[in-house]
């Protein structure tokens, strides 16, 4: 009698691959051993929870590639296994598995990756944990110039920054409103801030410029980084004089501010 | 008496209860006069923040919380995950269970997670390997341990036990508690032809400390356990047979998609409230009590 391990061995293979199932059920010997209608409703159990759980995640690139995306999601799974617990975590290597092993949809969508990683982000900013802080948040005086250079802007707790070869946030909008996309997308250097939300915890999405993006990306990688420090940061790598530069900074604070991706200053 | 069942006298009677669930969350958390404590599934806030989080605040201010976890794969030839038990251990602390539990099966194997309840040989390698590492989980966990009898759809290779058998073996071995499926109960039953009230006298009933029960669905062949119709009136009556021989702590009413008007739910748990009451006024006080 085989033993738990080669049993469990040989059902994970049968319920969760298909070329090696079908070779199995269609090998007449082995028929005659093997619950064919079992194998097959665990076979399609599994595949229901895992295409359920890639369309709530993926619906873009559902709309996208229509009855192809199950085979897709099937293949994604036997390349990229579930490793954790967490059943949303099984997806998340989609757009790695896109990039490394699906070259013929990639030349024919050469943004199905960055849209892959988009769609991924949304539910990662919703469910990220993070750590308390004991940051204390306060409004300092704007018309003190000292004051404001040395205070710390405070980001929104779970922040994600993007740069994108393609506009993603389009193309996404126009696959879930059912548009047809372009023969060929062109290629629009895109930045984003995808964030969440502190009073509702969903996911906020913003498009940024160049430099809003680069500013951004300093305080992310050092959040003590203050005002005047990142005035300083935008005044020497933009062509724009210092005086129109400081002031379109300060916009920026501003509508970042607006938007709560800065919750504040420190 | 084993340690489990004097630990099992002492545990909190929780009553009638539902499983917290993204969908119903808002109607779920305004019904405390007809709800009187939740499940929830561990995985869907081990380890996560935000909204899973948020929900999971609100829930534990206003009602008793115990877990149901899929992934502890106790059935696994895989060692127990370290991870996976730390985690949970986290978030039993922070809802403060009065109990824990998971399934008779394994949902993992080799590293890989299907994230389906996956049956195991009946025979008593699996049961004692399965006892085995019960106990090692909840020592490691620190609070009692339940099992739930699964659905399931094909006998594995090597089975050579009754599933009743195969259950009361690891749960005498293990001292741990059972969480008993009765709608599981008859979607086997049905599914594999046996009497479902001879397979309940088998189990050592006295160590169920909690109740599931749903609905199903029928599919070509077979009626699968989806959670996602109204509760059979045969179903109820396997309830009230398990509820007339023993005392339970915890009722819980399952039901995880084709969600119905949520007075259909509140319907449903007053009449399992109405069961429980008549089969044994003293097992479970509740909120109606």
């Amino acid at each position: 009698m085989p033993d738990l391990k080669s049993i469990q061995d040989t059902y994970l293979q049968l319920w969760t691959r298909r070329e090696p199932r079908e070779a199995a059920l269609s090998s007449a010997a082995a028929a005659g051993d093997l619950d064919e209608r079992g194998i097959r409703l665990y076979a399609s159990l599994i595949e229901i929870g895992r295409l359920d759980l890639m369309r709530s995640i993926y619906p873009c690139i559902e709309a996208l590639l229509g009855k192809k995306f199950k085979d897709l999601v099937l293949s994604y799974y036997e390349c990229m296994p579930a490793d954790h617990y967490n059943l949303n975590k099984s997806a998340r290597r989609f757009s790695q598995y896109l990039q490394e092993h699906e070259p013929k949809l990639l030349e024919r969508h050469p943004f199905i990756v960055e849209l892959a990683d988009f769609e991924w982000v949304e539910l990662e900013v919703m469910e990220a944990a993070v750590q308390a802080r004991n940051t204390q948040v306060s409004v300092p005086d704007l018309d003190d110039a000292l004051a404001f250079a040395s205070a710390r802007p405070v980001l929104a707790d779970v922040v994600y920054l993007r740069r994108y070869d393609y506009p993603v946030m389009s193309i996404s909008k126009s696959l879930l409103d059912g548009e047809k996309l372009p023969r060929r997308v062109k290629k629009d250097e895109t930045f984003m801030a995808i964030y969440r939300d502190m009073q509702n915890h969903e996911c906020r999405f913003l498009e940024l410029g160049e430099l809003s993006f680069d500013v951004l990306t300093k305080l992310q990688e050092n959040p003590e980084t203050n005002y005047g420090e990142l005035i300083k940061y935008a005044v020497n790598r933009c062509s724009d004089s210092a005086e129109e530069t400081v002031q379109e900074f300060l916009n920026l604070i501003n509508e970042l501010k607006e938007a709560e991706l800065i919750i504040g200053d420190s | 008496m084993s340690d489990f069942l004097s630990i099992k006298r002492e545990l909190p009677e929780l009553g009638i209860g539902l499983g917290l669930r993204r969908e119903l969350a808002e109607q779920t958390l305004a019904s405390t006069a007809s709800i009187d404590w939740l499940e929830i599934v561990p995985e869907n806030y081990m380890g996560l923040g935000g909204r899973a989080r948020a929900r999971l605040e609100a829930a534990r201010r206003d009602f008793p919380i115990v877990t149901h976890g899929v992934n502890l794969s106790i059935g696994s030839t895989d060692a127990l995950s370290e991870d996976y038990l730390r985690d949970l251990k986290e978030l039993l602390n922070y809802v403060d269970a009065p109990w824990w539990s998971d399934h008779f099966c394994f949902t993992s194997h080799g590293g890989t997670y299907m994230h389906d309840l996956l049956p195991v040989p009946l025979n008593m390698e699996g049961a004692r390997h399965m006892a085995k590492r019960a106990r090692q989980a909840q020592a490691y966990v620190g609070r009692p341990m339940l099992l739930e009898n699964i659905s399931y759809y094909m006998q594995m290779p090597g089975s050579d036990l009754e599933e009743a058998d195969f259950l009361s073996e690891v749960l005498e071995r293990a001292d741990i508690g059972l969480l008993l499926d009765v709608n599981n109960v008859y979607v086997n039953a049905i599914n594999h032809n046996f009497d479902p009230y001879r397979y309940l006298d088998k189990l050592p009933l006295e160590r169920t400390v909690q109740i599931h029960i749903a609905g199903h669905s029928h599919g070509p062949e077979m009626i699968i356990d989806t959670h996602g119709a109204p509760v059979i009136e045969p179903v109820f009556e396997l309830l009230e047979y398990v509820l007339r021989r023993t005392s339970v702590k915890a009722i819980m009413l399952e039901r995880d998609q084709n969600y119905p008007d949520f007075s259909e739910i509140i319907a449903e748990l007053e009449q399992i409230r109405s069961i429980a009451g008549a089969s044994n006024p003293l097992a479970l006080r509740g909120k109606s009590a």
